[in-house]
Parts: C-alpha cells; structure tokens; sequence
C-alpha cells in the first residue's frame, strides 16, 4: 500500500533525518531510531507524537 | 489543525460547497515555470478532500497531498482510487514539513492557513509554514496561496453584513497584505504578483439561492458561520426570514453581491523565493 518512492523526498519532521520503512510494523522510522511514523490505510502520518490527537 | 471546525467531522459534506475555483490560475503560473512536466513535484498543502490535486492531476503527474484530517484524506484517498490514479498521500502538520530540503517545485495552498493560527499570536504558526514552504522549495520554486482579504472577507459573500461578528472575528485569523508580505520576508519569499478572479464564486451552486443559509450543509461549507454564537446564528436566521416573508431577501442579494463583483471572494498570492 505505502508508496516507497515517496522515501526519496521525505524526512522526518522532528529531526530532519531520512526516515526508514518497517515494512512488517508499518511505521517509518528516523535514521537515528529516534521518532516512528505510523502507516495508516497506506497514508504515512508524520506527525510527532504529542501533536497526534490535536 | 483548525481550532473552530472539525475536519474530520465535515469531510463527508465538504464537497457539497466546495470546488476548486481558481484552478486555472494555478495551472497558468504552474506551465510558466516552463519546466519537465514529468519532473515537477507539487504539494497541496491543507490539500481537504483533493478538489485541485484532482485538477492537478490531470496535467502532472507528482502529486502530493497533506493534511491534518485523516477524515478529509480518506476522501481524497477515495476520489483518486475511484479514478485509478495514484497520488502522494501524507497526514501532517503544515508547519513541520516532512520534505528535504529544495525537493519541491509548486507549494500551493488554498484557503487553509487562516486555521493555522488562534487571533493574537502574531501568525506564529502561519510564518513557519512559510519558513517550511522556502525551505523545501526548489531555489526557482513557486509558492500560490489561496487566501480572502479582509474586504473580501465582508464584502465578497452577499451575506457577509448579516454574520458581521463572525467576520470580524475572522479577520483576527487573516493576515492583511502588509502583514503578510512582512512574513514573506522573513522566511526568505518574496511576493510577486497578487491575482483575483472576480467572476468565480467560491461556493458556486446554491450561492444566489436565497434559502441557502437556512440549509446547515450549505453553511458547514464557510468556515465563516462557525464563528457566530448560537444566539448570533438564530438572529441572523430571523433576519433572513423576515427579509424572505416581506419579499425582499432577492433584492438585497442582489444589491450587496454588487460588491462582489467589484473585489472577487479570494485572492492568490503568487510568491517566490528571494
């Protein structure tokens, strides 16, 4: 479902680090393992992790 | 990340009122920067259910899509699997912008930056998306944002004197154009042009229907009506009845949409990097 391509342009919001896909867990991680993303129906949602239920 | 309207609850409405006007406007700017078509990477920030990343897609095909409500992405998710066509979709927050730096040609952004910010905090949140739009911009990038003036704010909806408290609490949420080209500066952009289509109407069908602020949907697609108290609400609803059983609620549209023609509904701002 989740496009690997999109890897290419994306970074995470927190850090600025290339973001990793664990394919098995959904999520994308932050190179340094620091901050995960999950994969929702195919939509990453980067978003730190205390801004997630606003 | 509107503070006053809940996307996730409106979604399934939204597309009732809402169009994307002005698309011809973006397209025109987009072919101008005359480069591979193939190439170009192009972000609908506060992208809603996908109405000009729709229009977007039929020239282009790199197209993303962000937004706070997962409820208005999965409608945009939907509309683009109904088509067979594949899109960059992201649930984000516009002021921390998940792309690397320059990877982006086209930043648009259609009446969304107004619920970036609550009234006094000096568009704190709205100059961070711009300092996130520079930043992940191309050097010859193009940033189109999609906004209401002031004036057109009061004067650009035939009902605008009627909600009168709703918009002045409105126009504590939009930057006047001094303020925003103050902004622009700071996070490194700079305005190039300002474009208004005065014969495009923003809510299109039902506009110059005079029964159509009686119809809740109708107005759940201006932002505008949240904004009135309850009470507020039921005295300007009064107003319209009596104008209506006295036979005088067409003429009155009809004499303040004047007005309308004069300035447009909304305004784009066409902005560059300095």
């Amino acid at each position: 479902m989740f496009n690997t391509d999109m890897l290419v342009f994306l970074i995470c919001p927190v850090s600025h680090l290339a973001l990793y896909y664990d394919t098995e867990r959904q999520y994308l991680i932050s190179a340094d393992g620091q901050n995960e993303y999950p994969i929702v129906n195919g939509i990453p949602v980067l978003m730190p992790n205390n801004a997630m239920e606003e | 990340m509107s503070k006053y309207e809940n996307y996730d609850a409106i979604s399934e409405n939204y597309d009732k009122t809402r169009t994307a006007v002005g698309i011809e406007i973006v397209l025109g700017y987009i072919s101008s920067l005359n480069k591979d078509r193939e190439k170009l990477q192009i972000l609908d920030a506060g992208c809603g259910t996908g109405n000009y990343a729709l229009e977007l897609k039929k020239h282009y095909p790199n197209i993303w899509c962000a937004d706070f409500s997962m409820g208005m992405l999965s409608k945009c998710q939907q509309k683009f699997a109904q088509r067979e066509q594949q899109v960059n979709l992201l649930r984000c927050d516009i002021t921390k912008l998940p792309f690397r730096d320059g990877s982006l040609d086209v930043v648009i952004c259609n009446q969304s930056l107004h619920h970036l910010d609550e009234p006094g905090n000096n568009f704190k949140h709205l100059a961070e998306f711009l300092r996130q739009a520079a930043r992940s911009l191309q050097p010859d990038g193009l940033l189109l944002i999609n906004t209401i003036t002031h004036q057109q704010l009061h004067d650009g909806v035939w009902w605008g004197d009627l909600i009168k408290p709703a918009v002045e609490r409105m126009k504590l949420r939009f930057t006047t154009d001094e303020q925003l080209a103050a902004l622009l500066a700071q996070a490194g952009l700079t305005m190039t042009n300002r474009v208004v289509a005065l014969d495009t109407i923003i809510q299109q069908h039902g506009y110059f229907d005079p029964g159509s602020l009686f119809d809740k949907t109708f107005r759940d697609g201006d932002s505008h009506f949240s904004l009135l108290t309850p009470d507020e609400l039921a005295g300007m609803l009064q107003q319209l009845e009596k104008m209506r059983e006295h036979g005088e609620l067409e003429a009155y549209i009809h004499e303040r949409d004047r007005l309308r023609r004069d300035i447009g509904q909304f305004t784009y701002y066409v902005i560059g990097k300095k």
